[in-house]
């Protein structure tokens, strides 16, 4: 066979905070070589856009302990919380907190200590705001990157940047690696490991409107998805409340958490009326669905569809130390001066609780709910139901440090024995390039095609969703998809180095693939839970939905399964 | 406000690797005055040239991934508002200086990475008390560069020393030093050479193009007096 081959024994597919934290964790534990491959370089991957912090509870008192962390975490996931998942996390992710600070992640300090500041529905026992984010700046998740890159660069772990994976190797119910593309030569690429870890991130880029940098296309499910694993809980998708109203740009949470204020356009607090408790630091799919009702009443601005940010209570001093990108983000793209001026902010689409179903240790499960040797995932692209329907704000770094540890550690020593026939893996890597072959018209209708998906998705699997829309958004789906399969031409197109526009085409059959998915079981879940709100369903049905959504072997793509959620 | 007007854009391309020399080529599109340099490159690759080459992530100044030079200036294209960039009659963009060109925009970052390498060997950080608050604060002034090359770009030095490693690894350096105690001899005696540390003039220019505001030239400053300081400087010159 012509395309190089490159074995490991433990392949990672993505680098960002999961997958750096998982091969620190398999070298760390013994000798083993690990292959790190990533769509985009290492540097730029999303984790690098964080930036409020992590959720740790560092000193118990009795105000405060992992068992409160626990609670909040569980009471959040409005019953799809994974109590066995959550408890595992609020353990583990103070050790990981003290690890990274003595590895130089630069944690802002306060008396000689790592600071902690309150975040949006984490509380002490007396119902209080419990300081539990760690943070550096508003800046942690490009900080929290970088780290743990430089620590990686002496590690025997070899990275492979710009080579996104394609499609997954599978050879007797088992995944061997996956078929890459290394975007730089223009090629693809094997890589073959006893296990592989797929650490893709999100799917934030299915909206128009979203804070998720543009790598967050889903490949990872979509991948898994396509080789005959389930999704689990796809219809849950998180919505930030303040973005800015024009770009996306994410306005830390914690600017809320430290005094800033929702008004609407008469200056009006509005949350007093929709949850007089919390106000502005009630859980996120409260203030993203109090902010659409007050825009639905024409509260909000009329051009921009928005209501304001109000952080004038603040001192400059203060917004310019603990959260210097909210001012320079508004001082570059708006002009102004947040201490002085209110900024223009709406939901966007932020962080996908669905994704592919694992066990505690990080295996991906089959439809059965049994582990499919060789396959692991972690990170956002897990859904080991830690965050259930709503996930609270810092506790997903907790969970990229906490699993990706954890199955990196859990991945090592477990070899494969069975040989792969250069005939079946020739044959895999035919139907792999399939994928990135099409007619040099079609080019340029790739990303007209994403924008059409993205809007009519934002549209439909927004924070208000009903039965008409996404039955429309599911044609819509189809009708896309067969215009992306009737472009399909045979080979490869010549110049093919830095060709970005096979990319997008990867990227946008994955999403595609995943959209449908979670249209169908967004319309099938007939009642409003967290994130997701039916406006032709408004109550929270437990008695026939307090289950898990299992969706999308290849066999059975429109049927549903609902695992119900254990209550003790 | 934000009305639509037409912005020419050029960009510097070719692939070396593929034998393409460098060409100038010009695009035309609407922009509005709030959108970015990005969304030019964005809507280019959408409907004008599919195969322009640039990188691109965050879309919001956090990665560093599209650092470039814009009318003459190393800067991000997510950063930087097409009004902010007064009326010029076209938008000059080209891959940033000191680093190799991989295809049109893109450049080769890659040897920055060296100086973590050196720094962080096994062992550094192993039974190291973790920093003080003081120290903190002084990594946390470097830790927030993202690596995005524009110091290297703009800095004379770097041209005209490839020996020098140019600002962006110094700040890298800077960030450690706390931690790397235990290993200082080795490390010094790598910073004290032409290479490293005294390739640097103290000419400004990094600082002033710092995306993160990072004060660079200050930072490399204080990997200077760190290193004067330190008694193993005057050893290392006797032998
Ligand atoms: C703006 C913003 C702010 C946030 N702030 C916070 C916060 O303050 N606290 C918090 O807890 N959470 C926050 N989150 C959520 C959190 O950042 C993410 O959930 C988390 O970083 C995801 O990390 P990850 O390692 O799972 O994936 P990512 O960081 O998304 O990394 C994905 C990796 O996979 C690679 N990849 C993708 N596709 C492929 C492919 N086909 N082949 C190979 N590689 C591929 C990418 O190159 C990348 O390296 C925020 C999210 C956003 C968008
Ligand atoms: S101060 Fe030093 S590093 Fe910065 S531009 Fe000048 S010579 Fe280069
Ligand atoms: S110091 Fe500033 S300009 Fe230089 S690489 Fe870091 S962020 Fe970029
Ligand atoms: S795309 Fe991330 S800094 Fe511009």
């Amino acid at each position: 066979m012509k395309t190089r081959i490159n074995n490991h024994d433990i392949l990672i597919v993505g680098g960002g905070a999961t997958g750096l934290r998982a091969a620190l964790a398999a070298t760390n534990k013994a000798a083993v070589d690990v292959g790190i491959i990533s769509k985009v370089p290492i540097l730029r991957s999303p984790t690098a856009a964080a930036r409020g912090g992590i959720a740790a509870v560092l000193n118990r008192t009795s105000q405060d302990s992992p068992k409160n962390h626990a609670a909040d975490t569980v009471r959040a996931g409005a019953g799809l919380s994974d109590v066995k998942a959550v408890n595992q996390l609020c353990q583990r992710i103070p050790e990981e907190i003290n690890w990274l600070a003595r590895r130089g992640l630069p944690f802002t300090h306060e008396n000689n200590n790592i600071a902690q500041r309150p975040f949006a529905g984490h509380k002490k026992s007396s119902g209080k705001p419990a300081q539990r984010s760690c943070f550096a700046g508003d800046r942690t998740g490009q900080l929290l990157l970088h780290t743990l890159y430089d620590h990686c660069l002496n590690q025997p772990i070899k990275f492979y940047e710009e080579t996104p994976a394609v499609q997954l190797i599978r050879y007797k119910e088992r995944i061997r690696g996956v078929i890459g593309w290394d975007i730089a030569a223009g090629e693809p690429l094997i890589f073959l490991a006893d296990n592989t870890l797929l650490a893709t991130g999100g799917a934030g880029q299915l909206y128009e409107f979203t804070t998720n940098p543009l790598p967050s296309t889903g490949d990872g499910q979509a991948l898994a998805v396509e080789a005959g694993y389930p999704l689990k809980d796809p219809e849950f998708f998180q919505f930030h409340p303040t973005a800015l109203a024009r770009s996306g740009i994410l306005i830390t949470g914690a600017a809320r958490s430290a005094g800033g204020i929702l008004r609407n356009k008469h200056q009006q607090r509005f949350m007093q009326q929709y949850d007089p408790e919390n106000l502005d630091t009630a859980e996120r799919d409260r203030i993203s669905q109090a902010i659409t009702s007050e825009i639905a009443a024409g509260r909000g601005d009329t051009a921009d569809n928005c209501v304001w940010l109000d952080l004038t209570g603040l001192s400059e001093k203060f917004i310019r130390q603990q959260l210097p990108e909210v001012y320079t983000t508004c001082r570059d793209y708006l002009k102004i001066n947040p201490a002085r001026q209110q900024i223009p902010v709406k939901p966007a689409a932020h962080y996908w609780m669905g994704g592919l179903p694992t066990n505690l240790a990080g295996q991906v499960l089959n439809r059965q709910k049994q582990p499919v040797p060789g396959l692991w995932a972690a990170g956002e692209t897990a859904c080991l139901s830690i965050h259930g329907a709503n996930r609270l704000g810092t506790n997903s770094l907790a969970e990229t440090l906490v699993m990706g540890k954890t199955s990196g550690e859990k991945m090592v020593g477990r070899t494969s024995h069975t040989e792969l026939p250069t005939k079946d893996l020739e044959n895999q890597l035919q139907t792999a390039l399939k994928k990135l072959c099409f007619s040099n018209t079609a080019t340029n209708k790739v990303d007209c095609w994403r924008q059409q998906l993205q809007t009519a998705f934002g549209k439909q699997m927004g924070i208000v969703r009903e039965a008409e829309g996404l039955n429309g958004l599911l044609a819509e789906i189809d009708q896309l998809t067969r215009k992306v399969e009737k472009q399909k031409t045979d080979s490869l197109q010549a110049d093919r180095r830095y060709r970005f526009d096979l990319i997008r085409l990867l990227e946008l059959k994955n999403m595609l693939r995943l959209g449908r998915l979670a249209g169908r079981a967004a319309l099938a879940r007939q009642e409003s839970r967290g994130s997701h709100y039916r406006a032709d369903h408004p109550e929270q049905n437990d008695i026939r939905y307090q289950a898990h959504s299992i969706i999308g072997t290849a066999a059975q793509q429109n049927k549903i399964f609902y695992d119900r959620v254990k209550t003790e | 406000m934000n009305s639509l007007t037409e912005q020419r854009i050029v960009v510097r391309r070719g692939c070396p690797e593929a034998g393409i020399k460098p060409y100038w080529e010009e695009y035309q599109l609407q922009m509005a005055p709030d959108e970015r340099v990005l969304d030019g490159l964005l809507t280019i690759q959408r409907e004008l040239d599919s195969g322009l080459a640039f990188r691109a992530s965050c879309e919001t100044g956090q990665c560093g991934a599209d650092a470039m030079i814009i009318n003459n200036n190393p800067q991000l294209a997510c950063k930087t508002l097409i009004k902010d960039l007064g009326e010029p009659e076209k938008i000059i963009l080209e891959p940033l200086h000191g680093y190799p060109v991989k295809k049109d925009l893109i450049v080769d970052l890659t040897a920055v990475e060296k100086t973590a390498r050196t720094i962080l060997q096994e062992g550094t950080v192993k039974n190291h008390e973790p920093p003080t608050e003081q120290q903190v604060d002084r990594m946390r002034e470097a830790a927030i560069c993202n690596l995005c090359g524009c110091c290297d770009s703009a800095c004379p030095a770097n041209w005209a020393n490839n020996q020098f490693s140019g600002p962006a690894s110094l700040i890298k350096l800077y960030r450690y030093l706390p931690l790397i105690e235990p290993l200082q001899r080795k490390v010094l005696e790598e910073l004290n050479s032409p290479a490293a540390v005294w390739g640097c003039e103290t000419e400004y220019n990094c600082l002033e193009v710092c995306p993160r505001e990072i004060n660079v030239t200050e930072l490399i400053s204080r990997v200077k007096e760190f290193l004067i300081k330190s008694r193993s400087v005057e050893e290392m010159e006797r032998n």
